[in-house]
């Protein structure tokens, strides 16, 4: 009994003493709004190849401007970032700082805490600091800001110059319509079976474009109902099921024969949707193979530019014990200029200044192609429309997409297949929430 | 004497449980404690942070009431059960039968065939994926030799799980090695009887092989049922369950449910279900085996 007593009472005093050391720990990590940030910060976060490395910059540069902050980064390959995020989070180590992104549509936003105090309290204009277009889908319907961005990337559609001159047709500019867009994609193909040269290649992100590009939208607003059954929305899918009809698209067996980058670039399709984030490889495979550059994509009929946009951002978690630290971080490396320069080399930065500096200036690798459009085309464009929460109706689409380019189905079958199906799922995520 | 024999009965106990408790623990912390934690899930809408409430059986109503692609993907993972075991049951006992003979180089023959088992993977799933091409793919390549357009395998709803089913069969190789180990049980001596009473050789197949044989193709088919209901790679590499969901198997929605759509609950009562598939059909298959499989004692 007395051997348990003497036991019991250094227990309790490590217990007390090891608490007392956590929060003073604490008060240190979290000064009251006086005296130098500092104490423990973690990054949590995704990326790969340069794109990581001009993140990990990022930090360089967040640890020269406050050097009492200890940060410790955790980067994961993108493909792995859902399960191993929601892991951290659920045992709660996922960090003080998350990257995100607002095509999660909110999957995560219970975690995150709303930045619009800390944005009042530094009477930050985010409107005069931002790019335009890049801040989109930060805030939700409820006025809650989950995170800051950092980067975006929207496409250009790249277009062979010699298949253009072979076909005798003028180059695409940026006042071209959708309808302009098929015509030219029929036009410009030419040959049969192995040497057939596309109009366009099979790209996974013309399916993002499809219900946009006649004004129509696969579901409303706050994506409680579906509107794949518009008409509108209805002509964009039949518009690459007939492209695909015409041969001027790849097949599904075509489009399975080699990746669509090659295909563009070994000349065999005249358009591609190129991304920011693959424009320099797509340039090196390139080469000097043919003379090529980029345009808008086509406009809808209201003139508006329909583009489709990829953005990351950083949120802070809301269980952060270095709140201002977190603050901090996501502070620069959404508006510091130089950080913004860093991103420009890879991605359209966050930061207004850079963007409309650094990056604009910037050409393509290895071409005299400006990458100016990319900051135009960012201003119209929609985030990327089946991600995060949506993911179970985006399958549903997807599906309905295979019909019309896959299986040769029209639009309105396609969409009597699942439309109940897409309601469903909608139905099933908002009483989820 | 007595109390010796318990001393090293008690010693040799604890030794047991000293070298099977790595075992154990893993057993006890890998297996039970996640099978018991998703049977809690089943009764939640858990999401994959382990947010969620208790909902009772609303995930149970929810797949039988309310998720079509629960049929869809249980329907396609049958339709794969119901061809791919049965041939492949039927094509690992000929290819046993061949490689039982005592010829040259049986050896090289037992290797290939087995090795498709070993390697399989994605890397081989992709392959197969050109393999498959309709366009430059070796087997359509192969059907135009005989004037034959073949179909646009991985694209076409028709063909696209008989693809896959193909693909299966070709990993028969560890059900081969098992029939063969089951052919070479059987006494040389009931053949050479057989001979003697001048036996033909499908008489010999069907008298002798076929009946002494059943203990091992009663094994190959459970096996087969069991890891056919858990098919996943490869419609996941190649269609990722399309087109049209007609490859779209019951381990996939599964992983769909958990992984992508952050559904744990309901994943772990697919998960559940399934269980409870396999029972009842290896239960079933139990129940039948008295009147096929013969045991020699």
């Amino acid at each position: 009994m007395r051997k348990f007593s003497i036991i019991l009472l250094i227990g309790i005093l490590v217990t007390v003493i090891t608490a007392c050391s956590a929060n003073s720990d604490q008060a240190e990590g979290n000064p009251s709004g006086n005296g130098e940030i500092s104490g423990d910060l973690t990054v949590f976060g995704w990326g790969g190849g340069e794109e990581l490395q001009s993140r990990k910059e990022a930090t360089k540069i967040f640890k020269k401007l406050y050097p009492k902050v200890k940060v410790h980064e955790v980067w994961l390959p993108a493909d792995n970032i859902d399960v191993k995020l929601d892991a951290a989070l659920a045992a709660g180590n996922a960090g003080d700082v998350i990257m995100m992104s607002p095509d999660w549509k909110g999957l995560r936003s219970k975690w995150f805490e709303d930045l619009n105090p800390y944005i009042e309290k530094d009477q930050l204009d985010l409107e005069a600091l931002l790019t335009e277009g890049v801040d989109g889908g930060y805030v939700d319907a409820d006025g809650k800001r989950e995170g800051m961005p950092t980067t975006a990337s929207d496409f250009m559609i790249a277009y062979n110059k010699d298949i253009f001159d072979k076909a005798g047709l003028p180059y695409p500019t940026n006042a071209w319509t959708w309808d302009d867009f098929s015509a030219t994609a029929k036009q410009v193909s030419s040959g049969e079976g192995a040497n057939r040269v596309y109009g366009i290649v099979s790209h996974w992100i013309l399916q993002s474009f499809a219900p946009f590009i006649y004004g129509g939208m696969p579901y409303n607003e706050d994506w409680s109902k579906q509107t794949l059954d518009d008409p509108n929305t209805l002509k964009g899918y039949q518009l690459f099921g007939d492209l695909v009809n015409a041969k001027a698209m790849p097949d599904d067996a075509a489009a399975k024969s080699m990746p669509m980058d090659q295909m563009f670039a070994a000349g065999r399709a005249a358009m591609y949707p190129l991304g920011v984030f693959e424009a320099s490889t797509i340039a090196k495979n390139i080469g000097s193979n043919f003379q090529w550059g980029i345009v808008m994509p086509p406009k809808d009929p209201s003139g508006k530019t329909v583009n489709i946009k990829f953005q990351t951002g950083f949120a802070m978690n809301k269980d952060s014990k270095n709140k201002e630290a977190a603050w901090a971080y996501i502070k620069t490396v959404s508006l510091n200029k130089e950080v913004g320069d860093l991103y420009s080399k890879v991605n359209l930065p966050a930061a207004k200044e850079s963007a409309d500096s650094t990056f604009a200036n910037l050409k393509i690798e290895g071409t005299d192609i400006s990458m100016v459009d990319f900051v135009t085309g960012l201003q119209d464009a929609i985030t990327f429309p089946w991600g995060g929460s949506i993911a179970k109706a985006g399958d549903l689409y997807e599906q309905t997409w295979q019909q019309v380019t896959v299986q040769g189905k029209s639009a309105e079958e396609a969409a009597k297949a699942y439309t109940s199906q897409i309601q469903s799922a909608l139905d099933s995520i908002h009483q989820s929430k | 004497m007595k109390a010796r024999n318990n001393g090293i009965e008690n010693r040799e106990e604890k030794q047991f449980f000293l070298f099977i408790s790595p075992w154990l623990l893993g057993f006890l912390i890998f297996t039970l404690y996640p099978m018991g934690y998703s049977i809690f899930l089943v009764f939640t809408d858990m999401d994959m942070t382990g947010s969620g409430q208790f909902v009772g059986l609303d995930n149970i109503v929810r797949a039988f009431t309310q998720d079509p692609l629960f049929y869809r993907s249980l329907l396609n993972t049958l339709y794969f059960v119901l061809v791919s075991v049965p041939a492949s049951l039927l094509m690992s006992f000929l290819i046993a039968l061949l490689l039982n003979q005592k010829i040259k180089g049986v050896g090289f023959f037992r290797t290939s065939f087995y090795i498709p088992y070993i390697t399989s993977g994605v890397a081989v799933t992709l392959l197969w994926g050109w393999i498959f091409n309709a366009q430059f793919g070796f087997i359509n390549y192969f059907l135009s030799l005989f004037g034959i357009t073949g179909p646009n395998w991985l694209s076409d709803t028709k063909w696209a799980m008989p693809a896959i089913i193909i693909m299966g069969i070709w990993t028969i190789g560890n059900s081969i090695i098992i029939t063969l180990a089951g052919l070479q049980d059987i006494p040389e001596a009931l053949y050479e009887s057989a001979e003697i009473d001048g036996a033909s050789s499908l008489v010999k197949i069907t008298q002798i092989t076929l009946p002494l044989i059943t203990p091992t193709l009663y094994f190959n088919l459970v096996m087969g049922i069991i890891g056919g209901f858990q098919i996943f790679m490869q419609p996941y590499i190649l269609t990722e369950g399309g087109p049209s969901y007609s490859t779209y198997t019951y381990m996939m929605h599964i992983y769909n449910s958990g992984f992508k759509y952050n559904e744990m609950g309901y994943a772990s009562t697919l998960a559940w279900l399934l269980f409870v598939v396999i029972m009842i059909i290896t239960l079933i298959v139990n129940r039948t085996s008295r009147h096929w499989v013969y045991y020699d004692n």
